[in-house]
């Protein structure tokens, strides 16, 4: 039996990952979660067969906590969610005591975590990316796109005037990438890639409606263009599984202006079209047949999706 | 000719929706199951409750434990958990092929998400009709529906399905990929048993299709 221990098991993103992993493995694969909160806080542990609660993952506890549970769980598969479980995760990655453990990461997954080095290296591989702004040579009134370097989840993204930005600190700045703003639609690209194989599978969300930051209605579609990228960007990060990435338009066409090396909270929905890059993403990774996950869709066919909350009791007590 | 299908357990997994939601209600009760041998409990024909008592839990916790499960096992969420068997859409196009009529019927409380399901699943489009009855008296609804229909002949995975083919006089073909075992079909008194939904194409069509 295969275990896999999911890291932040809060997000909605590792919540996606248990539940279609249960969809398709059912109790074959074992399912270990850790998470800031107790497990009565945290949905995944529901699906999970062990959850552990686990110091914050940018804290030096965490990774001795990680390093404990592979041992005690005997975990084959560790998929880490947040930026500071990728980091802790490459440091575990050359330790020979977890020989045999699948890391869904790599050293350059770690890099890319940060917003920067990310934009640096998609231009690299010649995926073009939002023009960055001197704000010093810009017009007082030029309004940019600013980005924490190591942001999560849109958090600290946001519009802001030349003008505005002068008045952050130095080491404000220093934190942050500061971008020409882009036309929407803003489209997040649920990406697998198979290195091996060379096998892409790319799918389109257009958000139709966000509530507090999660997209509540989706459109689900192929785009040639946006496919060419993913498959780029798949061959540059040695990609073997599931990523998402966001894109915008700039002034020459698409642009990325955001690189998840993971899948997403949303991935669910392009899941629920017929899509499961999440089940694809673990088949790949354990080495089984992923072709029935995932086809290509046609240019002319779409998917709607909305989204509404579930209701879980997660403890009862007398 | 016209052939009707069961969904759960038949064109769809019945498994994973069934343990990983008896799983999570234990849990918030903070019981701890083997899933593995419940289900095999379940698939020799046990009601999920004598299921749990079997597992040794009290008559009072099965109970509540059931009936929680009862009022969850359409939930949208837990319906996410379904997936098709890797040959059903090869097996319903074949069919179609064949210039069959091809009927869905289903015991499940609610239509309306059965037919979200089936959007999801890609399949709703394979099916002429789609025939949704009440899972509190499957049998003699799937019957009505096999008789007036005038269906050639049904595939289903338990002993409801042989049940309501039978008083229908319809040719019942049984799959044990779902809800119950090769073993307790038998049992019941169910010769044409298959391990896949090939190997049920392959035999109606060989005997209804010659």
């Amino acid at each position: 039996m295969t275990t896999i221990l999911l890291g932040a098991a809060g997000t909605g993103t590792s919540f996606a990952i248990a539940s279609r992993i249960r969809a398709v493995w059912g109790d074959e694969v074992r399912i270990v979660s850790v998470d800031i909160n107790p497990p009565e806080l945290v949905t995944t542990s529901v699906l999970s067969d062990a959850f552990i609660q686990a110091p914050f993952a940018g804290s030096p506890e965490y990774e001795n906590c990680i390093r404990s549970i592979l041992s005690s769980e005997d975990i084959d598969i560790f998929a880490p969610i947040l930026n500071d479980e990728h980091l802790a995760a490459q440091r575990i990655v050359g330790d020979l005591t977890f020989g045999n453990l699948d890391v869904w990461s790599s050293e350059l997954y770690a890099k890319c975590t940060d917003k920067g080095y990310a934009d640096q290296f998609l231009r690299n591989i010649g995926v073009p990316t939002p023009n960055s702004i001197d704000f010093l040579q810009s017009e007082p009134d030029r309004v940019c796109f600013i980005k924490p370097r190591n942001g999560f989840g849109s958090k600290g993204a946001r519009k802001i005037s030349v003008d505005e930005l002068g008045e952050l600190s130095k080491s404000e700045l220093e934190g942050l990438i500061v971008q020409e703003v882009c036309d929407g639609p803003e489209v997040t690209v649920d990406s697998f890639y198979d290195a091996r194989a060379d096998a892409s599978f790319a799918y389109c969300r257009e958000r139709i409606e966000t509530k507090s930051g999660v997209c509540t209605k989706a459109r689900v579609f192929f785009d040639p263009e946006l496919a060419a990228i993913a498959r780029k960007i798949g061959k540059g990060l040695k990609q073997r599984g599931t990523i998402c990435f966001q894109a915008m338009k700039g002034q020459g066409g698409w642009v990325i202006t955001d690189l998840n090396v993971r899948s997403g909270a949303g991935t669910a929905i392009t899941c629920s079209a017929g899509f499961d890059v999440l089940a694809a993403a673990f088949a790949c990774r354990t080495g089984q047949d992923y072709s029935r996950f995932v086809r290509q869709i046609d240019e002319n066919e779409e998917f709607i999706v909305t989204r509404q909350y579930a209701e879980f009791v997660m403890a009862h007590r007398r | 000719m016209i052939f009707a299908f069961d969904l759960d357990g038949t064109l769809i997994t019945a498994r994973q929706r069934q343990m990983t939601l008896l799983q999570a209600i234990a849990r918030s009760f903070d019981v701890k199951l083997d899933s593995r041998a419940i289900w095999h409990q379940k698939r020799e024909g046990l009601s999920t409750q004598t299921a749990l008592e079997d597992a040794g839990l009290s008559r009072a916790k099965a109970t509540e434990i059931a009936y929680a499960w009862l009022q969850n096992i359409e939930a949208p969420f837990w319906l996410s958990l379904d997936t098709l068997f890797p040959d059903t859409v090869d097996v319903l196009e074949s069919f179609r092929g064949s210039g069959g009529k091809l009927i869905l019927l289903t015991a499940r409380q609610n239509r309306l998400l059965l037919l979200q399901q089936l959007l999801r699943l890609g399949i709703g489009k394979c099916f002429d009709d789609i025939e949704c009855v009440s899972p509190f008296a499957a049998v003699d609804e799937k019957a009505g529906v096999l008789s007036s229909q005038d269906v050639d002949c049904f595939v289903g995975d338990s002993e409801t399905d042989f049940r309501a083919a039978k008083m229908a006089k319809v040719p019942f073909y049984a799959v044990s990929t779902g809800q119950r075992s090769s073993t307790f079909l038998a049992a019941q008194g169910i010769a044409n048993i298959h391990g896949s939904l090939p190997e049920v194409r392959e035999t109606i069509f060989a005997t209804r299709l010659e």
